[in-house]
């Protein structure tokens, strides 16, 4: 199945100094479902030199392709959403102070006390809590539900509208060799996607496909594998990571993925029993370059495969992700050599995929 | 027929890994096919026939998936924890066996001091007889069915994996009892149904049929204090009104039903409130397809031991032979 | 008639016509009646799409043609028989009931031998499966009691059959009017004034007026993305109007005109364009922001077969899936005037404009 001469890890591109900064820039960023667009200036900023062809389809993805040197060369879209989840302000309620709702899916329990910015100027805002001196012991039992909590952005606060979205305003940190920040998931994933056609092997059409709407259903996932129709697609994100010890010491074997064990290959959630041709496909090229990588534990969930692999006559996909802590709350976790060898098992498996991988009968 | 619903039953093929039982049907149906498919998702297309005037491209659709665990977790003493393929109710896992597809046999039990209570699927793990995470012979991702043998008690049979191999059982008795017809037929054998119709998806979308008919199960009524509904067994073919997928379109009810008369044979109707077929995805697809579903009513849907009355079975055969040997008016 | 008492006509006719999820073809048959003369073909898809086709000067001319596509929903919640018990039916909903609302509700089955009475009963305390003191009877155990005994019964009616609401349409003070279904033929409505409008523009684009089925269940909308590939598609439905167990952001007044929809599945420039459009015309709207997804056919249709820049429009209606919706005509009018003038607008270059911000 892979044809080229086992190879060492020392050949393989490494992600440079620069797609930290570039992390950094895009996890800062604001981009909720919907409203992706300074996500999609940077990586347009980003990809422009190198793509041959960038577009923005109806429903706002953007589509870069990198042609290969030969014809019929396979068509391999890599798909990374670039939105997160975050807020829309829905009502006014008084000067500065606005009902919101949830974009996306965030535990509301995560929601009160926290900064946030509101808007396309990014206006700074709160959302506040009663103080514990007015609470009663058992109104301190209830969840905070959003219905009863507000965005305030301070009296005299100007510009802020109705259906304006909002975002947690966490900044993003190096924190020895861990990076956290909010959107990790999945501006981890653009970041990966961009230095990949930047560095596309010239044996494939790379077609990068930078999703929008992936947290309110994969809805820019099923419009571009639509017009894409590739022969092979890979969906790059970033999968919670839930490995820290339980509370009583009893054994923790939900914890989906694992810290520090490297991407995890996905093998099955919500919406996709992922193809095992290409599971085994990216776990023979770990073991054989030397890549760490774990498998996914089989549970809810889902990534853009779940749109893209159903879409048409079926397309062959697999989902690569980089594991993350608490993912969508205010400040995700992830590292920095889980990253990496994402990346070159990421550039790897473009480099040697090739249509026999689906001689083998599924 | 009997005999070939044995294998059909017993040979392994949970969703997402249904080589074996591809295999099996595609054997049974090749000398009867013009034509035979698989696709990337591993459905079996079969075609019989050309579109000839006054004639329809129709796509009948079973599938070929049966419920499944999942290996999610290996601990250190060699317990399989597991996530559930299909709709698995941990009920009917206690002490169950299981076997998965590298051959590896358990036993599947759940965390629980005293046996009082459902477990959550969370709790469900499975003992291979391993005693370490390194010697267990299994790793995350790997997939298991459950085994129960095939039980022929006359006019009932009860078996694992009834659902939905007594539909693929239809299709191919019906394949073969084929003559002639104005229809260009292509019956799918379709994958991992059981996860969300996702095999009927992409083979509609290629077929690009005129009306679509899934067969598969639906639940039976007749046992003592379960939620009422209509369907029995032995009682007939059920031609589906509804259910949580599909409001199947009139006319192809229309035809089902002056199908049954042609051939006198007695139907129920099935009003089914939740749930849902191949004929849900179907309909969705490219412009839309009219589409139904013929069922067969059976009693512990999703359980190791599913139970359906031959009868029915036969005259689902009669049914389905007369609607696609003739035009259909829609 | 003046063209509002004709369109009040009108809707009260075709909410007087059983169209449940499915069983669309009475209604859809009404409607390609009343589309027939505003349009120049009128075609109905396997599935039951409703297609209106108006060519536009673009087209008639041998140019290339733009299309836009006007999506209502003509299908309404209903029943369905599941089986007999002795001289009562059990039924099971086809789209989204509070069962609070049904008993005492009086019903049309629609049997094979013609349209048959009945009414929505709740059963004593001991004939249910619990007493369900003080609680509301839930829907899989209210039954429908037809006066006819069982074996009339069984003659008659058979598990499949169809019900509907009995209750006629009735007119109120305002302009206003009640009855069952106005979700969403009082959109029906809307776009058939817009069609009456557009018989005096001479308009570049081409026109597809889209009756879509199954709204209420499984959106076989997106199968008419498939058909009309259109470059823009406006779909047109029914939000809560604020009133009695609405009052707050969620509801807009009755007679407050257009609600234009904002989200994840709306194309911001085209909500741009329609909000200036109404501050344009002096049009009162109210804005429907949209944090999650849509519950209309503008979800579908925005990802179908390859995407459709989508827009929504929404006509507040008072009480909704209750047969006692309540819609002002004013606002109806005023979503059929907004599209019409919207749809005038459209020149061969609009569509460039139709971009995403980075």
């Amino acid at each position: 199945m892979i044809k080229e001469e086992k190879s060492t890890i020392d050949s393989l591109p490494v992600l440079p100094e620069s797609s930290v900064q570039l992390l950094e820039e895009l996890s800062n960023a604001v981009g909720v479902s919907g409203n992706e667009n300074e996500i999609r200036s940077i990586i347009r900023r980003e990809v422009s030199s190198v793509a041959d062809n960038l577009t923005t389809d109806t429903i706002g993805n953007l589509i870069a392709v990198k042609h290969a040197k030969n014809d019929h060369a396979l068509r391999v879209m890599v798909a990374a959403h670039m939105d997160e989840v975050g807020f829309m302000i829905v009502d006014k309620e008084s000067d500065g102070i606005f009902k919101f709702q949830v974009v996306g899916g965030i535990d509301e329990r995560a929601l009160a006390g926290k900064a946030v910015q509101v808007g396309k100027k990014h206006a700074p805002g709160v959302i506040g809590a009663c103080p514990v001196h007015l609470s009663t012991p058992a109104e301190r039992e209830v969840i905070l539900k959003t219905e009863n909590l507000r965005i305030d952005t301070g009296p005299g606060s100007k510009d802020i509208e109705i259906g304006d979205y909002a975002t947690f305003s966490t900044k993003f940190k190096r924190m020895g060799g861990s990076f956290c920040g909010k959107a990790i998931d999945n501006r981890i994933g653009v970041a990966t996607l961009i230095e990949l056609l930047k560095n596309a092997p010239d044996s494939i059409e790379l077609i990068a496909a930078f999703t929008v709407q992936e947290e309110v259903g994969l809805r820019g996932a099923e419009v571009a594998a639509y017009n894409i129709n590739p022969d092979f697609a890979f969906v790059i994100d970033c999968t919670p990571a839930n490995d820290q010890p339980a509370w009583d010491h009893s054994e923790n074997t939900l914890y989906r993925t694992k810290l520090g064990q490297g991407p995890a290959i996905y093998t099955n959630d919500s919406r996709t029993l992922y193809d095992h041709r290409l599971i085994r496909y990216l776990s023979d090229l770990g073991d054989r370059y030397g890549i760490r990588y774990q498998y996914r534990q089989p549970a809810s969930g889902g990534t853009d495969a779940g749109a893209i692999h159903t879409s048409r006559s079926g397309i062959p996909t697999i989902s690569l992700s980089v594991p993350g802590r608490y993912t969508h709350t205010a400040a995700s976790v992830i590292r920095k050599a889980d990253w990496e060898e994402h990346y070159r098992l990421m550039t790897v498996a473009l480099r040697h995929i090739d249509a026999d991988i689906l001689k083998e009968n599924r | 027929m009997k005999n070939l619903l044995e294998k059909l039953t017993q040979t392994p093929g949970v969703s997402g890994y249904e080589n074996e039982i591809r295999e099996v049907i595609r054997k049974e149906i090749e000398p009867f096919a013009d034509d035979i498919q698989i696709d990337v998702m591993g459905n079996l297309i079969a075609r019989k026939g050309i579109k000839k005037s006054g004639g329809k491209r129709i796509m009948i659709s079973s599938h070929m998936d049966e419920i499944g665990l999942m290996a999610s977790h290996i601990n250190d003493k060699g317990f399989v924890y597991v996530a559930t393929i299909g709709g698995v109710n941990p009920l009917t896992c206690f002490g169950a066996r299981v076997k998965f597809l590298n051959g590896t046999e358990g036993v599947v039990y759940a965390e629980t001091k005293k046996m009082d209570k459902v477990p959550t699927v969370d709790q469900l793990f499975v003992d291979v007889g391993a005693d370490s995470a390194e010697t267990c012979p299994v790793k995350v991702g790997d997939e298991a069915v459950f085994v129960r043998s095939f039980l022929d008690m006359g006019n009932r049979v009860v078996s694992k994996a009834i659902d939905d191999r007594i539909g693929c059982l239809v299709a191919i008795e019906t394949i073969k009892a084929l003559k002639d017809s104005p229809n260009e037929l292509f019956f799918v054998f379709s994958t991992q149904e059981e996860v969300g119709l996702r095999g009927a998806k992409t083979s509609a979308f290629s077929i690009n049929p005129e009306m679509g008919i899934a067969i598969d199960v639906t639940i039976a009524a007749d046992v003592p204090h379960c939620e009422p509904g209509n369907p029995a067994l032995g009682k007939g073919p059920c031609i589906k009104v509804r259910d949580g997928s599909l409001i199947a379109h009139p006319k192809v009810i229309d035809a089902m039903k002056k199908a049954a008369d042609r051939a006198g044979i007695e139907v129920q109707m099935e009003v089914l409130r939740h749930a849902g077929t191949d004929a849900g995805a179907i309909q969705l697809v490219r412009s839309g397809v009219p589409a139904g579903c013929l069922s067969i009513a059976c009693r512990y849907v999703h359980s190791p031991s599913e139970m359906v009355d031959i009868n029915d079975v036969n005259e689902s055969v009669r049914l389905l032979v007369d609607l696609l040997s003739n035009p259909v008016d829609l | 008639m003046d063209e509002k008492t004709s369109l009040k006509e009108f809707l009260k006719s075709i909410i007087s016509l059983p169209g449940i999820s499915g069983y669309e073809t009475a209604v859809s048959s009404a409607i390609a009646a009343k589309w027939k003369p505003l349009t120049d073909e009128i075609i109905v898809s396997p599935v039951g799409n409703l297609y209106g086709i108006k060519k536009g000067f673009l087209s008639k001319n041998g140019k290339p043609s733009k299309r836009i596509m006007m999506a209502v929903h003509m299908d309404g919640i209903g029943m369905v028989i599941e089986r007999i018990e002795k001289d009562v039916l059990y039924f099971a909903p086809i789209g989204g009931f509070d069962p609070r609302i049904l008993p005492g509700q009086e019903v049309i089955i629609h049997s094979r031998s013609g349209d048959i009475q009945g009414i929505i009963v709740q059963l004593a305390p001991h004939l249910l499966s619990e007493p369900f003191t003080g609680k509301p009877v839930p829907l899989d155990q209210l039954v429908i009691d037809t006066g006819l005994n069982a074996e009339e019964l069984k003659e008659t009616v058979q598990a499949g059959d169809t019900v509907s609401y009995a209750n006629l349409p009735f007119e109120m003070p305002s302009d206003c009017i009640a009855g069952h279904s106005l979700d969403n033929r009082a959109s029906v409505a809307a776009v058939t004034q817009c069609l009456t409008e557009l018989q005096r523009f001479n308009h570049a684009w081409d026109v597809y007026a889209v009756g879509t089925t199954q709204e209420e269940t499984v959106f076989l909308s997106r199968t008419t993305v498939s058909d009309v590939k259109p470059d823009i598609a406006i779909a047109i439905d029914v939000t809560f109007a604020k009133g009695p167990g609405v009052d707050n952001y969620k509801g807009k007044p009755l007679e407050s005109g257009p609600s234009i929809g904002f989200g994840a599945n709306i194309h911001p420039v085209l909500f741009n364009q329609l909000k200036q459009l109404c501050e344009q015309l002096d049009i009162p709207y109210t804005l429907d922001p949209l944090p999650q997804m849509s519950g209309t056919d503008a979800h579908p249709i925005q990802t179908a077969s390859g995407g459709v820049a989508t827009c929504l429009l929404s006509i507040p209606l008072r009480y909704m899936h209750t047969p006692v919706e309540m819609i002002s005509i004013k606002d109806v009018m005023r979503v059929g005037h907004l599209m019409a003038e919207y749809i005038a607008r459209l020149d061969e270059n609009s569509l460039d404009s139709i971009k995403w911000e980075d």
